[in-house]
């Protein structure tokens, strides 16, 4: 439908014009009425007028006839005078002219108003008739007059007495029907000018209500079209609001509500596609953040294998952060598992060093009390010598074998004390080397505790900031309170492996100082046992010269006595020397298996992470 | 040696009363007897978490709906003839923040300015305003508010409306945009 088609602006400015139109057909109309009405006015009018001026001609000759009749008796009257006879006459002729020229005019104006059956020309014409007879009569009798009597004009008037009175009556007669005709003229010129007054209001009231009519219906027409596209999107809106966004306006013609609708249905499109996307960023941010609460459950596990997977919004940052911590924790971690399983390693070799050179400590002991032993039987000999002095000479040979026995056990003492001692600064160096690896473990741990403070600084911010994002960063809070207790973790972590560096470089410290004792006392142990095997080849020496000297033996008896026992007394402090030196190596032995189980705790403290191949 | 001691001593030595500063004085605070009891009803139920931090002996809490952070400080650009608490200018990624000290600005001594210093940054951008602080802010979510606010310094007082206690140690709620623009006129 075209009408349905147009535009609000279009319809109200049709039902103006329309307005203006039926405003102008109702003039129209209201103009005819009122020119007909006027019409039939002005005819009445007219006929009023006819009539009216037929009752003043009609009063006129009345008057005139008085006036003539008047005229008549003051010449009788005053006629003795023969001025007023001559005035007065002449007013009597002038009111006889006057008269009949009126009912000449009333006449002329009923013939001229077409009122012949009202007024006839015969009625008019008897009336001069008997006004001229009345006049002839008139006259007749003045010439009776005779001015000298004083009852002239009464005899005169004898004469003509009674004359005018059928006159009169007719005069009368004639301006009582003009009279009548009038009234009744009148009275149907009301009726008809009323009759056509109410016809005319009549058509004018009807026009009026028709033009109402149709404008009526048609602002109905127009109403409901506006009012039912309003109610359509009042009620989607209303829809709207109580969560239905499926619906859409209507959009039925061309009119401003429908392009409206359009519009409204265009924006709630959009809003319902921005509805509609902002929900799956939602729900894509709320799944970042559980993977990254799923991969934080697993790193608090002590599970560095874990990745967190890096999305494209927000969490994404705090993924890579996340990874990157993990990542280089677990590098670090793998570094210092390593670095444990090497120090397991030196500290095992330590500990098996610290066996062997146990065992040959027990060796260098025995080959000891071997050697004092001999040297006690060398003693005892020396001192026999004194007393067998003579027995020298068959003996000489034993007592020289018997001192290169004990040479060749001094000898061999001091060769396995020099070999202890290599032993001993071959594993001062690598005590010294595990010293130094620890120191790499306290740097790399220096690195972690960096870190971890970063990474807690980190988070801190992070929680400030969602703290500062009020409900929104309630989910981001969460996230990084887990990031801040992991970086906490991660520090006192940090802490107990510094602590055990600490402990196993405290014990290399001791180890290392207890090993340069050993090697002192071994030294010590060493130099008396060359200054025993100088003695050796002293006493080698002397016995060699006993078979060419023998005779000075008893002489050198109590010398050699001496020296017997001063041999012994070094050969005891030798055999101290060594036992002391067991002891160390015992006590080195205790301390390499320490530094055993401190590297088993340590790598057992860092394996309590599972990382990465 | 107790403040108290000091201040009785005082007393008898010049017959009349000498008082303690404010900040000592809040550092001394006992919470009267019963305290906690009378606003143990009042205590927030907040599920967030506020922030605070310390200058000297003062708690002071961050406002909620500031962004913050906390940032390691490695060099202060100093400007000549600045106020005593006014430290310089920090480069807070390419955005020059202006460095106070809240302790000189509350009346206390300068301290040295080293390189690692921690400086709690409140705002962004222009906004941005540094303090430097003994130690990271810290997590608060069993506040009791006080019935009145304790005495505090007079730079202090006009710009803190409410006093929390957690722990048995008072926090202040401390508008820091106030404070800063009053501390910017004083300067200019």
């Amino acid at each position: 439908m075209k009408f349905i088609n147009l535009t609000i602006r279009a319809k109200i400015t049709m039902l103006a014009v329309i307005a203006v139109l039926f405003l102008v057909v109702v003039g129209l109309v209201a103009n005819q009425t009122i020119g007909t009405l006027s019409k039939v006015s002005r005819d009445a009018t007219e006929k009023t007028s006819v009539s009216l001026e037929l009752l003043a001609l009609a009063a006129q000759t009345r008057g005139n006839f008085r006036s003539q009749v008047q005229e008549w008796k003051d010449i009788l009257l005053r006629g003795n005078d023969a001025e007023l006879y001559a005035k007065y006459f002449e007013a009597f002729e002038k009111r006889y002219a006057d008269v009949q020229k009126g009912l000449s005019d009333i006449l002329k104006v009923a013939t001229a108003a077409g009122q012949t059956e009202l007024i006839t020309a015969k009625e008019i014409e008897e009336l001069r008739r008997a006004h001229e007879n009345m006049h002839a009569q008139y006259l007749a009798a003045l010439k009776n007059y005779n001015p000298a009597h004083a009852t002239a004009g009464q005899e005169v008037d004898r004469l003509v007495r009674g004359l005018d009175r059928p006159l009169h009556e007719g005069i009368n007669a004639l301006a009582a029907k003009i009279a009548d005709a009038a009234h009744k003229e009148s009275a149907a010129v009301k009726v008809q000018v009323e009759s056509e007054s109410d016809a005319a209001l009549h058509v004018t009231i009807a026009a009026l209500l028709v033009a109402l009519a149709l404008l009526a219906a048609l602002a109905v027409l127009i109403t409901r079209g506006i009012i039912r596209n309003l109610n359509s999107l009042q009620q989607t809106i209303a829809d709207i609001n109580h969560g239905n966004f499926d619906v859409r306006a209507r959009t039925d013609g061309k009119d401003e509500l429908a392009v409206l609708a359009k519009a409204f249905n265009e924006l709630l499109d959009n809003r319902v596609a921005t509805t509609a996307r902002i929900q799956k960023e939602n729900e894509q941010l709320n799944e970042s953040i559980l993977n990254l609460l799923r991969a934080v459950a697993v790193l608090s596990r002590k599970d560095l294998t874990v990745k967190v997977p890096v999305s494209e919004d927000v969490t994404g940052a705090v993924s890579d952060a996340l990874n990157l911590l993990s990542g280089e924790t677990a590098k670090v971690l793998q570094d210092v598992s390593n670095i444990s399983a090497d120090v397991t390693s030196a500290s095992l070799k330590v500990q098996q060093q610290s066996d062997s050179m146990l065992l040959a400590a027990e060796d260098d002991r025995a080959e000891v009390d071997r050697a004092a032993q001999v040297l006690s039987s060398a003693a005892q000999a020396l001192d026999q010598i004194a007393e067998l002095a003579r027995l020298c000479n068959t003996e000489a040979d034993a007592a020289i074998k018997t001192t290169q026995v004990a040479l060749a056990s001094v000898n061999n003492t001091v060769s396995g004390i020099n070999s202890t001692r290599d032993v001993i600064r071959e594993t001062e160096k690598r005590i010294k080397r595990l010293g130094e690896r620890s120191q790499e473990i306290s740097g790399v741990v220096s690195l972690i505790n960096v870190i971890a403070e970063r990474t807690h600084i980190l988070a801190l911010n992070a929680s400030m900031h969602a703290a500062s994002a009020g409900e929104a960063g309630r989910g981001f809070a969460v996230v990084a309170d887990e990031v801040q207790r992991l970086a906490e973790n991660a520090r006192q972590a940090t802490q107990q492996i510094s602590a055990l560096v600490n402990n196993i470089q405290i014990e290399t410290a001791d180890t290392v100082s207890t090993m340069n004792d050993a090697i002192t006392q071994i030294v010590e142990g060493s130099r008396l046992a060359e200054q025993a095997g100088q003695q050796m080849h002293l006493t080698q020496q002397t016995t060699a010269d006993l078979v060419a000297s023998v005779k000075q033996i008893a002489a050198s008896s109590e010398v050699q006595a001496k020296a017997g026992q001063e041999l012994l007394e070094r050969a005891e402090t030798l055999k101290k020397s060594s036992r002391q030196a067991t002891d160390r190596l015992q006590e080195q032995s205790s301390h390499s298996n320490s530094l055993v189980e401190y590297a088993k705790q340590l790598l057992a403290t860092v394996r309590v992470f599972k990382l990465p191949a | 040696m107790e403040p108290s001691a000091n201040l009785s001593d005082a007393a008898n030595r010049s017959g009349s009363v000498q008082w303690l500063q404010p900040g000592d004085a809040l550092a001394c605070f006992e919470p009267p007897e019963g305290l906690h009891q009378a606003v143990a009803g009042k205590v927030q139920k907040e599920v967030r978490a506020r922030y605070g931090f310390r200058v000297g002996a003062l708690g002071l809490l961050i406002d909620p709906g500031t962004g913050s952070e906390v940032v390691p400080v490695s060099s202060v650009t100093p400007l000549p003839d600045a106020p005593r608490g006014f430290l310089g200018l920090v480069n807070l990624r390419g955005n020059l923040v202006p460095l106070y000290e809240l302790h000189v600005l509350l009346g206390g001594d300068r301290r040295q300015a080293d390189a690692g210093m921690m400086v709690l940054v409140f705002g962004q951008g222009e906004q941005a305003v540094g303090v430097v602080i003994d130690g990271y802010p810290v997590a608060l979510n069993q506040l009791s508010q006080l019935h009145s606010v304790p005495q505090l310094p007079d730079a202090l007082q006009a710009h803190v409306s409410a006093g929390y206690m957690q722990d048995g140690v008072v926090w202040l709620e401390f508008d820091h945009g106030a404070f800063f623009d009053e501390a910017c006129r004083d300067y200019v």
